[in-house]
């Protein structure tokens, strides 16, 4: 088998771009995209673990992960909808509604 | 082995590329298709390292559903990045700076602990996926059962939150 350490530098690394990702853009659909990036990024080194181990729990935590990484998605795109009716912009940077 | 290898630079590189190609693309509209390539790569990813349910999952539920999701959505609000001009070429240099440099760190990190790290079987086990489901069902029933009632709140949640609050 390859050396867990490939699986983890190649999440090290899309975890950066992702996160790359969320500073850089502006418009909050890819900055949600990139967020699930770097959870599916987590998910790779739970995975590569369970199997250094022989165990399939990283794979179970790592479903549990892709749960939640769901869960986010749909309810950060309905409140993404919302705000769009709000006020029609997908802009991060407009989205100050709470700032003082 | 050889093709074993051959097959995780593959699916690294394409991982890699298209995740790059996500953030650094101008246009908004093309981001769900790379995101889409990404996380393909990343399932196939899954299935080398004997994943074939999360595969599996990530192939329909991230690639084939989220995936589209996030393009009907963009497609609702106008896709394309904000016109509107900013100073933000100062906070763009500080931006990229820190994530090569969270990067780097762990790939330090990682190299750091590199003795401690070792290869698994070198071939998966056989019934692999049976093994993950008598895990999944007997080990961690409660954790399950929390993430479906999880599912549900998320569904109702959505379906309130975007139809726009009480009429």
């Amino acid at each position: 088998m390859i050396s867990p350490a490939y699986y983890l530098v190649l999440a090290a690394l899309l975890f950066a771009v992702g996160l790359a990702g969320v500073l850089l853009r502006r418009n909050v659909l890819v900055v949600l995209m990139s967020i699930e990036l770097m959870l599916s990024a987590v998910d790779i080194n739970l995975v590569a673990f369970g199997r250094m181990w022989n165990s399939v729990d990283g794979q179970v935590f790592a479903l549990f992960a892709l749960v939640v990484a769901a869960a986010q998605a749909a309810v950060g795109i309905g409140i993404v909808v919302l705000f769009f009716r709000q006020r029609p912009t997908a802009d991060a940077d407009e989205m100050d509604l709470l700032k003082w | 082995m050889l093709l074993n290898e051959a097959m995780f630079y593959l699916l690294a590189a394409m991982a890699l590329a298209f995740s790059l190609l996500m953030v650094t693309r101008p246009k908004a509209i093309q981001a769900p298709i790379f995101f889409c390539g990404a996380l393909l790569a990343i399932a196939g990813i899954f299935l080398q390292l004997g994943a074939e349910f999360l595969f599996a999952m990530q192939v329909l539920v991230f690639a084939g559903g989220i995936a589209i999701v996030y393009f009907a959505a963009l497609l609702y609000t106008r896709a394309g990045e904000p016109k509107t001009k900013s100073a933000r070429g100062r906070r763009s240099v500080a931006g990229a700076l820190l994530a090569v440099v969270v990067g780097a760190e762990l790939c330090v990190a990682i190299y750091a602990g590199r003795a401690s790290l070792r290869a698994g079987y070198a071939v998966v086990p056989d019934r692999n996926m049976e093994t993950a489901a008598v895990v999944l069902f007997q080990h961690y029933l409660l954790p399950l059962e929390m993430i479906s009632i999880l599912l549900v709140v998320m569904m109702i949640g959505a379906v309130i939150v975007s139809r726009g609050g009480a009429e």
